[in-house]
């Protein structure tokens, strides 16, 4: 009995359970109360403004049916619709070999090919319009390739749309892939499929699903991107810039809105197929799985090398022509290089304000964004609070990734312009540019801030609440170590994106807030070419630095928290 | 153990939705008493340990923990320590810091923790770890840091959530006996909630079987594999024949082409009983012919384990029953063959009349 000791009594502080509870539910009230402000009630308000007329009396589709009238119109629908179905089948038809060699070959140099494809990911969608302007453009350097077809118009749209695309599908299609078992393949061997056979009868079909996947995000992220039709779409008509010019041409914000919910019903269609798509394929292929280890094969790995050396030449190559086309003095006459571009960038304090207020805007919503996912998460992930308020936090924080920016952004329009409301004040200001791009990409991070705090067993909390450890305290102590590099992650994932989005934003800056992204689009409109270009790279070049930290800080997270390396 | 119950359970309730897990449970721990809930899965018995830690509500009835009354009190103000299947021990933490997290709450001087700590670790025999993470740990040292941290703060009552089903069996079969010796030493009165029958009939003082959230049946190991009150007790604590009864006169019963001395189960004749008999109390060979109402049967099956033989025997007559037999090898001198023809038996001592449980 050596072991039970007196133990120091601890006076227990007794509060009554009504006032506990409500304290306890007042943090994940607050965030859905913000949350509803930030994502819910813009589109509401968009939704809204579609079926009004000009003085909000409810006019119902009237709207709709005026917008049928419009001339061009059919034209913008039928070439949103084909662009973005091209650009998703030839996306798809390069990110599956691609991914196949990164995943089941053994090409030579796979960490390097599989740094350079995800480039794109940190330029802003303009950048490789601007590079195939340079290679293709009416003084292009290739334009012969062309065979006499101009490259303002489909073939600009498609072939940019592919490249920006092009790291998302990688990535889906490597999820994908990379769950694949090799007990299957050695059962298909042992039944004496051909590799061929075997690659039919397992590989596609285990990968169907993530193929379903990357197809509608690759035909929403076309389908909705304003940036590449702006730049390069020439003459083509797309209900993306239709949107731009109903709103920001004509005033017309109640055809705009039309044109919004036109914009959100092919995205809500697409990410219900998305997400029934990955539903199945985790209750297929959930479990413990081998990892596949790829066999030899000269002539697959021959083929894939160069395949995938072909890919990464036309990345570096478009992205290396706008650095390029950004130098050069006076294209096409005067092919010296200088940095004059990105002095006037530094030196014309209108264009350096831009700058400085992309970094403000990517840096507040990589701070605000980080707490407010860290939070949600943590709820949602560790179930601290009642079902209901968790299932509406989750329920709220899936919606912005099934909304295209441009809609989210003419909401905001909608919802803050309006005198009647109280946040009216922030209307044009930097705040309302943070909050807007938070709400734009708060999916992705929430599900990587549950995605780290799942794997924490549910009893883990349990068995500290039996040891008479608060919840705050259990945060502090196991879950934001926990949570560390993925923090640092979604810190990253913000700051990129804040930094090279344009569509939420283009309804909502004023002369004062304007981003550095929105003015490369507003420079091409003034054919300020080489500027535009110059400060697209410099875009770039942030992101790269900021990324470049990001996996730094990550680095040292995980040599510090010597607890993650397995040893067993 | 003395006569105040350190845990008192009564009528207590808990249903989720339209089902009923926990249904009108009333029983009682003593101090220092080591008891094993022991039922199949969805029988109820986690979502009672979960009542008892407070984890989950009761809709009605009351827990007492060491007099006091804690139905309405959170986890944190209840005095228990609990151990998890899963280990749930905090990856980030050392085992030292797993086992002195809850220390750290306390207002106690960190020499006394770390002492503490020390102390806590040698009881369970990991001094040597202390620094190590748990994902450097086999399964078996993470049970025993787990079981550790439970034990940090002195509670009064320790509760077990199927602490050993994770482990391989071996390491199952020495831990458990590491589990009884530790709280034996410790003195605390366990609470442990398992689906093995054997690892419950090897630990507890006494053993609790519960099905459809109700208890049926609460004993000594001893009492509830040998005098189980339904079918369902019987075939749950070890495997059992089971013949219906189809008449009987006033000194003997007829179940199937058995025969057996009624004298001693005359109260418990009611309908639906069966005439029960474990494996391992089926006679066969010479010595059943000494017992009365002996018939012949042909082997149909023959397993060979080592240590024991299992038969699967079908009596010999129009209708007759299948009965299975497990045999001591040491006593059968030449191995049955399939198709042999032997006299088999109940001696009536191992003969269980038994109703059919649900």
């Amino acid at each position: 009995m050596a072991v039970t000791e007196v133990w120091p009594a601890r006076a227990t502080t007794r509060t009554s359970p009504v006032f506990r509870r409500l304290a306890a539910q007042a943090l994940p009230l607050g965030v859905i109360a913000l949350l509803l402000v930030a994502i819910i009630a813009p589109i509401s308000a968009l939704l809204l403004k579609s079926l009004m007329d000009r003085n909000g009396e409810f006019v119902g589709l009237a709207n709709f049916s005026r917008y049928v009238g419009e001339p061009g119109l059919a034209i913008a629908i039928l070439n949103s619709i084909t662009l973005s179905t091209i650009a998703m089948v030839l996306t798809i038809g390069i990110a599956f070999p691609y991914a196949y060699a990164l995943h089941r070959s053994r090409i030579p140099g796979k960490g390097l090919f599989r740094i350079i494809m995800l480039v794109p990911l940190l330029a802003p969608s303009m950048l490789p319009a601007f590079g195939m302007i340079y290679l293709f453009g009416n003084q292009g350097l290739l334009k012969p390739w062309l065979m006499g077809n101009s490259i303002y118009g489909p073939i600009g749209i498609v072939s940019a749309s592919v490249f920006h695309a092009l790291p998302h599908a990688i990535l889906i299609l490597s999820a994908g892939l990379a769950s694949g078992d090799r007990r299957i393949y050695e059962a298909a061997r042992a039944l004496k499929a051909s590799p061929w056979k075997s690659f039919a009868s397992v590989t596609l079909p285990s990968c169907q699903y993530a193929i379903i996947s990357a197809a509608c995000v690759v035909f929403v992220s076309v389908f909705t991107d304003f940036g590449i039709p702006t730049v390069i779409g020439g003459s083509t008509n797309v209900l993306a810039t239709d949107i731009y010019k109903q709103v920001i041409g004509r005033f017309d914000f109640e055809l705009g809105a039309v044109v919004g919910v036109m914009l959100l019903a092919p995205a809500l269609v697409a990410y219900g197929v998305d997400v029934m798509a990955r539903r199945v394929q985790r209750a297929t292929y959930s479990g413990r799985s081998v990892p596949v280890e790829p066999a030899r094969s000269l002539m697959r790995d021959a083929a894939l090398t160069g395949f995938v050396l072909l890919v990464t030449v036309c990345i570096l190559g478009i992205i290396g022509m706008a650095l390029f086309g950004s130098m050069v003095r006076f294209w096409p006459y005067n092919l010296t290089l200088g940095l004059q571009n990105y002095e006037k960038a530094i030196a014309d304090p209108e264009e350096l304000r831009t700058l400085i207020n992309s970094l403000v805007l990517a840096a507040s919503t990589a701070v605000l964004g980080t707490i407010l996912v860290t939070l949600s998460g943590w709820m949602v992930s560790r179930k601290a609070f009642a079902g209901g308020l968790t299932q509406a936090l989750q329920g709220l924080a899936m919606v912005p990734v099934a909304v295209p920016g441009l809609v989210l952004g003419l909401g905001y329009v909608f919802f803050f312009n309006n005198p009647v409301n109280p946040l009216h004040m922030l209307q044009g200001s930097l705040a309302l540019l943070v909050l807007c791009t938070v709400a734009h990409f708060y999916t992705v991070p929430h599900l990587m801030a549950v995605g780290a705090l799942v794997k924490l067993d549910r009893e883990v909390d349990l068995a500290a609440q039996a040891l008479r450890m608060g919840p705050v305290a259990t945060a502090r102590r196991i879950h934001v170590p926990m949570l560390g590099p993925t923090v640092i992650d979604i810190a990253g994932y913000l700051f990129v994106n804040a930094m090279t989005t344009v569509s939420a934003l283009m309804f909502l800056f004023n002369a004062q807030t304007r981003v550095a992204a929105v003015a490369v689009v507003n420079m091409t409109e003034g054919s300020r070419f080489g500027q535009a270009t110059a400060l697209a790279v410099l875009i770039m070049l942030i992101c790269l630095i900021a990324t470049a930290l990001q996996m730094s800080i990550r680095g040292w997270i995980g040599r510090r928290q010597s607890w993650r390396r397995r040893t067993t | 153990m003395d006569a105040t119950p350190f845990v008192s359970v009564r009528t207590l309730s808990k249903r989720f939705g339209a089902a009923t897990v926990v249904d009108k449970v009333t029983f009682d721990v003593a101090k220092s008493e080591f008891v094993c809930v022991l039922g199949p899965s969805g029988c109820g018995k986690t979502t009672l340990l979960r009542l008892i830690a407070g984890f989950e509500e009761a809709d009605a009835g009351s827990i007492e923990i060491a007099g006091q009354n804690v139905t309405d009190l959170p986890p944190e103000q209840r005095d228990f320590g609990i151990v998890f299947q899963s280990y749930a021990l905090f990856p980030n933490r050392s085992v030292a810091g797993n086992v002195g997290f809850g220390l750290e709450a306390t207002r106690s001087s960190s020499s006394w923790q770390r002492s503490r700590v020390a102390e806590l670790l040698t009881l369970v025999g990991l001094s040597e770890h202390a620094a190590k993470y748990p994902s450097q740990l086999s399964g078996g040292q993470q049970q025993r840091v787990a079981l550790a941290r439970a034990l940090a703060l002195s509670p009064g009552l320790l509760l077990l959530d199927e602490p050993l089903s994770a482990l391989d069996a071996n390491v199952r079969a020495r831990l458990r006996l590491e589990l009884l010796a530790l709280q034996r030493r410790v003195g605390v009165t366990a609470l442990m909630v398992t689906h093995d029958q054997q690892e419950a009939l090897a630990v507890a003082d006494r053993v609790i079987v519960m099905n459809h959230g109700r208890i049926m049946q609460i004993g000594t190991p001893r009492q509830v594999f040998e005098t189980p009150v339904d079918l369902f007790v019987a075939r749950f604590m070890g495997e059992m024949n089971a013949y219906p009864v189809s008449g009987s006169d006033e000194t003997t019963m007829q179940a199937g082409p058995f025969r057996v001395q009624r004298a001693k189960h005359r109260h418990l004749l009611q309908p639906g009983a069966q005439v029960c008999i474990r494996p391992s109390a089926v006679m066969i060979g010479a010595e059943a012919l000494a017992v009365p109402g002996h018939v012949l049967a042909q082997v149909r099956h023959m397993t060979y384990l080592g240590d024991t033989v299992r038969l699967t025997l079908q009596v010999a007559v129009a209708g007759g029953a299948s009965v299975d037999a497990e045999i001591a090898s040491v006593r059968l001198q030449l191995l049955p063959e399939i198709g042999d023809e032997i006299p088999l038996a109940f001696p009536p001592e191992h003969v269980r009349i038994l109703a059919d449980g649900i």
